[in-house]
C-alpha cells in the first residue's frame, strides 16, 4: 500500500509524510478514523514510507526491496496484529493473529476499508464475538524483545485495538509507553472512545477524516462507474468508501424514483396498491432495500431544508428539486421528524431480520395516515 | 536520524522538584525521607499521566542516594514490576523468593509494581504476607489507576497517595517549559486549549503538544493549528450557532453547520461540541459557578456576554435535546439529518418557551372554568335511563314471557344499578374537583339507589313447589358437579338439605372449609334451584354444625381416666402405690 493508491486526503497524506522528513515519528500512533475512511490504508502506507529505502517527496519508491515486501505485507520488521475469533480450523491457544496472516494479507490486499464484519467473512469467523487476547499482549512484547531483521524500525500495527480485552490492554501498558528504541506502534481505530483512557494517553493522534463526495465520486468514476450513480452512491454513503463501492456496485433501481413513487402511493391511500408494493419490496435484494432507506432520508433532509429557504445547501440533481418542492407542501417540518424516526425503525428492524413485507406494509400504512394527518406522532 | 523521544518521556522529571501540581505528595515524601520514616509498602494510585510512575522512581532513587546516571547499581536494586502481564501467582511467588536477598549496593531493593490492578486475586493474596512484614531492606511502590480493582486487605498494608489531577495553569506552564527547551514557539491560547483538552493529565498535554508540533509547518504552535489537529471547533462557532438559535434563524444554522462539516469535523463531535458549551453557558449564569469553567479569562469574557441573552429553561431543554440527540446518533443512518432536526427543535425553543411563560396565566383561569367541566355528568344518567328502555325488552324476552307484569319491578332495578356505576363516577368527579351542586345531588341519589337495591331481590317468579321437587332437583344439581369431577363440592352436596317453610333450605355442615364451598356453589346453586322450580324466593342458610362426638381416647391419660371412671377403686391403687400411667 502506497499513499498514491489511497484517494484524496492529500493534506493528511503530506502532514504524515512531513512528520517523518522531520524526524518527528513519535513511538506510538493512534490513527482514529471513522467507519470505512481510509485509517488502515493510511497506516500502510505510512509504515511502506517509513521503510522505503529510496523515499521521495510524496510518495515512497514502490521499487525498492523493502517496498516490494511491504506490497505484500510480508516484510519482517511489520507485524500485524488483528481481532479474531477461533474457527472451525483454529481453536484454543492457537487463536492469536498469527494464524491468520495468509488470510489477513489477502484482506487488506483486496479491502483496506473493510469492517469488522468483512473481516470476519474473510477468515471465515461465523458470527462470533472477535477480540485481541491477552495471549495477543504477550506476544507482541515477546515480539518487540528481538531486534529489527532489517535495522529499520520495527512495527507493530494494531487494527481494531477496541476490541482488546482488559487484560490485553492493561498488558501492553508498559511497552507502548516506554518501547525500545526504534519501535513504532501504530492503533488503528474506528471507536477511539472504546479504548482505555491509559492508552488513550500513550498514543499521539493522527485523525483521519472520512472521504468528501467529490473524492469518492471521482474515485468511483476511476474504478470505472458512470458518473451519475457514481455521485448517487457517494451521496449515500457518507464518507464511507467501502458502503459506496457497495451501493454503486450492486443497487440495480434508482432509489431515488422508487422512494418518490413510494411517497406518492402513501398519499394517494391506496391499500391495494400498498400490498403490492410490499411483496414487490420483499423480492428486492437486501442491499437495495437499505439503500432505498438511505435515500429516503435524504429525500428528507432535503425537504426539510428546503423549507428554510436555502437553495445552497440542497446538493441535488434539478429533477430532484421539482419533486422535494411540491413534497415539501405535503410534509411539513412537524410530519418529518416523525418520519424520520419511522423510516429508520423500519430499516432497523430490516437488518435484524424482520419480515420484510410486515414491516414494509406496516410502514406504508402509517405513513399515509401520518401524511394524511391522521396521526399525531408515533404510535406505539 | 537521530531518534524521536515523545516530550511525555523525554522531559519526564528526574527530581522530585520538578514533578508538577502534585506537591502534597512530594513534599510527603521527602519528609518521610529526611525523617527516616518512610512506610514500606505505598500505593499510588490517581488518573492517567500524573506523575505515579514518574514519582515512584524518583523516590527509588532518592532513597538510594543515587545519581540517575549510575544505571549498573539502579538496575540491581531498582525492580520495575508490569503487572499487567505478569498478573499469575507465579510471577508473585518470583517476586517474593527474590526479595529475600538484601541488596548488592545501596540500602534499599525498591520494587515498583506497575498497574497493580491487574494481578490476578490469588496473586494478591500471595503477596499479602510479604507486603506487610517485609525484610528492612524492601519497599514497595505500588502504582494503579484504578484503586478500586485493589483488594482491600492489600489496601490496610499500603501507605496509600491519591495523586491529583492537574490543574490547567500549572499545565499550562510546564508546556510553556517545554515549548522552550525544543525550540518551538507557542500562542498562549493554544497551550491552553491544550491544557483544557487534556482533562487533567500531564501526558496527553504533552502527547498533543508532540502531535501539534509534528504537524505544524514551521516550529509554531498556533491556535488555529491547535485547533485543527486536536479536533476542537473554534468557540466562535458555538457562540455564532448559539446566537442563530437564540434568534430562531434555523436557515443561517444550517449554514454554519455546513461550514463546520466542510471543514471536516463529523457531526457527533459538533453536537458533543454544542452540549459543552451549553454546559458553560449555564454554568455561567450563576457568579459562584463561574469558577467551574476552565477556559482563558478572554474566553470567559464572551460566555459572561451571552449567558445574559440565554434562558435557563432555554439551555437546560437544548441540553437535553442535545443529550437525546447524542445518544440516538449511533443507531441512525442519516447522522446528519439526525443532528440538523435536533438543531431546529433547539431553534424552535425560544418561542415555545415564551409560550409557556405566558402558561401561568391560563393556570389561574382555570378555576373559572371548572364548574363548566362537570356539565358533562347530567347526560350520563339520561343514556343510562335510555339504556334501561331498551333493556326491558331484551329482559322480558329471556326471562318468562308470561309474567310480563311482574317483570316491571326488575327493569326497575336494572335502570337504577346501571346508572349507580354512572354516579358513582359522578362521585369521583366530584371530590377530584370541586364539590358541586350537581354533585351533591347525585351523591343523594346514590344513597337512595343503595337502599333501593337491598330490595332487589325481591321476588319475582312465585311458583308453588313441593319439598320432593326441590330434593330432586338439589341431587340432580349434585350429580352434574360429580360428572364435572368436582368431588369436593358433590361431598358437600350430598348431605340433604332440611328444608323449612315457607322457602329456605337449610344445610347442617361440619366445617369452615364445607361452607366457604356451599358460599362458591351459591351462584350455580340457586339459580338452577330458581329456575327448576320456577320460585326466586327459595333462599339456602348453611350452618356449622358442632361435632359433639365423644373424643376418642388415645394417650394412655386418657385410658386410665376412662377406666378410673368404669372401676372407681383403680383410683385408690393408683394413688397406693404412686403409679404413673404413663409408661
Amino acid at each position: 500500500m502506497q499513499f498514491e493508491d489511497i484517494p484524496g486526503l492529500q493534506e493528511v497524506k503530506q502532514g504524515l509524510i512531513d512528520a517523518i522528513q522531520k524526524g518527528h515519528v513519535a513511538h506510538a500512533q493512534l490513527f482514529s478514523g471513522p467507519e470505512g475512511s481510509a485509517n488502515l490504508a493510511l497506516a500502510l502506507a505510512f509504515i511502506s514510507y517509513l521503510n522505503c529505502e529510496n523515499p521521495g517527496t510524496t510518495d515512497s519508491c514502490g521499487t525498492c526491496a523493502s517496498c516490494q515486501k511491504n506490497q505484500k505485507f510480508i516484510h519482517p520488521d511489520v507485524h500485524f496484529v488483528f481481532p479474531v475469533s477461533s474457527t472451525t480450523k483454529v481453536s484454543g491457544k492457537e487463536v492469536v493473529s498469527n494464524s491468520f496472516l495468509k488470510e489477513w494479507r489477502t484482506f487488506i490486499e483486496k479491502d483496506p476499508y473493510g469492517n469488522l464484519s468483512d473481516w470476519s467473512l474473510v477468515f471465515g469467523g461465523e458470527n462470533k464475538q472477535l477480540n485481541i487476547s491477552k495471549g495477543e499482549s504477550r506476544s507482541i512484547i515477546q515480539k518487540l524483545s528481538l531486534k529489527a531483521f532489517e535495522g529499520g524500525y520495527k512495527t507493530i500495527l494494531i487494527w481494531m485495538p477496541e476490541y482488546m480485552n482488559a487484560s490485553a490492554a492493561n498488558g501492553i501498558l508498559k511497552v507502548l509507553e516506554e518501547p525500545s528504541d526504534r519501535t513504532l506502534f501504530l492503533l488503528v481505530t474506528q471507536d477511539q472512545e472504546r479504548l482505555l483512557g491509559t492508552i488513550l494517553s500513550r498514543s499521539q493522534k493522527v485523525f483521519i477524516r472520512a472521504f468528501s463526495q467529490e473524492e469518492i465520486t471521482t474515485e468511483l468514476q476511476k474504478e470505472g462507474v458512470e458518473e451519475v450513480r457514481a455521485s448517487h452512491s457517494a451521496r449515500l454513503s457518507e464518507g464511507n468508501l467501502k458502503l459506496a463501492r457497495r451501493l454503486a456496485g450492486e443497487v440495480e433501481e434508482d432509489g431515488a424514483t422508487l422512494f418518490k413513487d413510494w411517497m406518492r402511493l402513501c398519499y394517494s391511500e391506496d391499500y391495494g396498491q400498498m400490498v403490492q408494493w410490499a411483496d414487490e419490496f420483499h423480492k428486492m435484494p437486501k442491499i437495495s432495500q437499505q439503500s432505498f432507506f438511505r435515500f429516503g432520508l435524504t429525500l428528507l433532509r432535503e425537504t426539510l431544508i428546503s423549507h428554510y429557504g436555502d437553495s445552497h445547501l440542497i446538493k441535488m440533481p434539478e429533477e430532484e428539486k421539482e419533486f422535494v418542492r411540491n413534497f415539501s407542501q405535503v410534509v411539513t417540518p412537524e410530519k418529518i421528524e416523525p418520519l424520520t424516526s419511522l423510516v429508520e425503525e423500519a430499516s432497523y428492524h430490516m437488518t435484524r431480520n424482520a419480515s420484510t413485507k410486515m414491516v414494509f406494509l406496516d410502514l406504508s400504512i402509517t405513513v399515509s395516515r401520518l401524511l394524511k394527518g391522521k396521526l399525531n406522532g408515533i404510535p406505539h | 536520524m537521530e531518534q524521536f523521544v515523545v516530550s511525555a518521556r523525554k522531559y519526564r522529571p528526574a527530581s522530585f522538584d520538578s514533578v508538577i501540581g502534585q506537591d502534597h505528595i512530594t513534599k510527603t515524601l521527602q519528609n518521610a525521607i529526611e525523617k527516616n520514616q518512610l512506610a514500606q509498602a505505598l500505593l499510588f494510585c490517581g488518573p492517567r499521566g500524573v506523575g505515579k510512575t514518574t514519582c515512584a522512581r524518583i523516590l527509588a532513587h532518592t532513597i538510594n542516594e543515587f545519581d540517575q546516571t549510575q544505571k549498573l547499581a539502579q538496575s540491581m536494586n531498582i525492580y520495575e514490576l508490569d503487572a499487567a502481564s505478569n498478573n499469575s501467582v507465579d510471577d508473585i511467588r518470583n517476586l517474593i523468593d527474590q526479595v529475600r536477598y538484601p541488596p548488592q549496593y545501596g540500602k534499599y531493593k525498591v520494587y515498583i509494581i506497575d498497574e497493580v490492578h491487574m494481578l490476578s486475586n490469588a496473586a494478591f493474596n500471595a503477596f499479602l504476607k510479604t507486603l506487610e512484614e517485609p525484610p528492612s531492606y524492601a519497599i514497595f511502590i505500588l502504582a494503579t489507576t484504578e484503586k478500586h480493582k485493589v483488594i482491600p486487605t492489600i489496601l490496610s498494608r499500603c501507605q496509600i497517595y491519591d495523586f491529583n489531577r492537574i490543574g490547567i495553569v500549572d499545565m499550562v506552564e510546564h508546556l510553556k517549559f517545554v515549548a522552550k527547551e525544543e525550540g518551538v514557539t507557542a500562542e498562549e491560547e493554544a497551550l491552553h486549549l491544550i491544557a483544557q483538552k487534556a482533562d487533567g493529565a500531564l501526558r496527553d498535554a504533552l502527547s498533543f503538544f508532540d502531535m501539534i508540533v509534528t504537524f505544524a509547518s514551521d516550529n509554531q504552535v498556533t491556535l488555529e493549528a491547535t485547533l485543527h489537529n486536536l479536533h476542537v471547533l473554534d468557540y466562535d462557532y458555538y457562540f455564532k450557532i448559539t446566537e442563530y438559535l437564540l434568534q430562531e434563524n434555523t436557515s443561517d444554522t444550517l449554514l454554519t453547520l455546513d461550514e463546520i462539516l466542510a471543514k471536516g469535523f463529523d457531526n457527533h463531535n459538533f453536537i458533543n461540541g454544542l452540549s459543552e458549551h451549553f454546559r458553560n453557558l449555564l454554568v455561567c449564569q450563576d457568579a459562584a459557578t463561574v469558577q467551574l469553567m476552565e477556559v482563558s479569562d478572554s474566553v470567559k469574557q464572551r460566555y459572561l456576554q451571552q449567558c445574559q441573552q440565554t434562558s435557563k429553561s432555554f439551555l437546560l431543554t437544548a441540553l437535553n435535546i442535545a443529550n437525546q440527540c447524542d445518544l440516538g446518533y449511533k443507531s441512525s443512518k442519516n447522522s446528519r439529518l439526525h443532528v440538523e432536526i435536533a438543531l431546529m427543535k433547539i431553534a424552535h425553543l425560544p418561542s415555545a418557551i415564551q409560550l409557556a411563560a405566558g402558561e401561568p396565566k391560563k393556570k389561574t383561569k382555570i378555576p373559572d372554568t371548572l364548574p363548566v367541566e362537570p356539565v358533562p355528568v347530567p347526560p350520563t344518567p339520561t343514556t343510562s335511563n335510555l339504556e334501561s328502555d331498551s333493556q326491558p325488552a331484551t329482559l322480558s324476552s329471556t326471562g318468562s314471557p308470561k309474567q310480563d307484569v311482574v317483570a316491571s319491578p326488575p327493569t326497575a332495578e336494572e335502570v337504577h344499578v346501571a346508572s349507580a356505576p354512572s354516579k358513582e363516577n359522578g362521585h369521583q368527579r366530584a371530590t377530584s374537583k370541586l364539590p358541586d351542586l350537581q354533585a351533591l345531588k347525585s351523591k343523594v341519589a346514590g344513597t337512595s339507589i343503595e337502599a333501593k337495591e337491598e330490595t332487589s331481590h325481591k321476588p319475582s317468579r312465585n311458583e308453588a313447589f313441593t319439598q320432593e321437587d326441590l330434593m330432586k332437583y338439589w341431587k340432580e344439581f349434585a350429580e352434574t358437579r360429580r360428572e364435572a369431577g368436582k368431588q369436593q363440592e358433590y361431598l358437600v352436596l350430598s348431605q340433604k338439605p332440611e328444608f323449612k317453610e315457607p322457602d329456605t333450605l337449610k344445610i347442617k355442615l361440619n366445617s369452615a372449609v364445607q361452607i366457604d364451598t356451599v358460599d362458591y356453589l351459591k351462584s350455580d346453586l340457586m339459580p338452577f334451584l330458581r329456575d327448576k322450580v320456577q320460585n326466586d324466593g327459595i333462599k339456602l342458610e348453611a350452618e356449622l354444625e358442632i361435632d359433639e362426638t365423644k373424643a376418642l381416647i388415645y394417650t394412655p391419660a386418657e385410658k386410665f381416666q376412662y377406666l378410673v371412671e368404669k372401676h372407681p377403686p383403680l383410683k385408690t391403687l393408683q394413688e397406693r402405690l404412686g403409679l404413673d400411667p404413663d409408661f
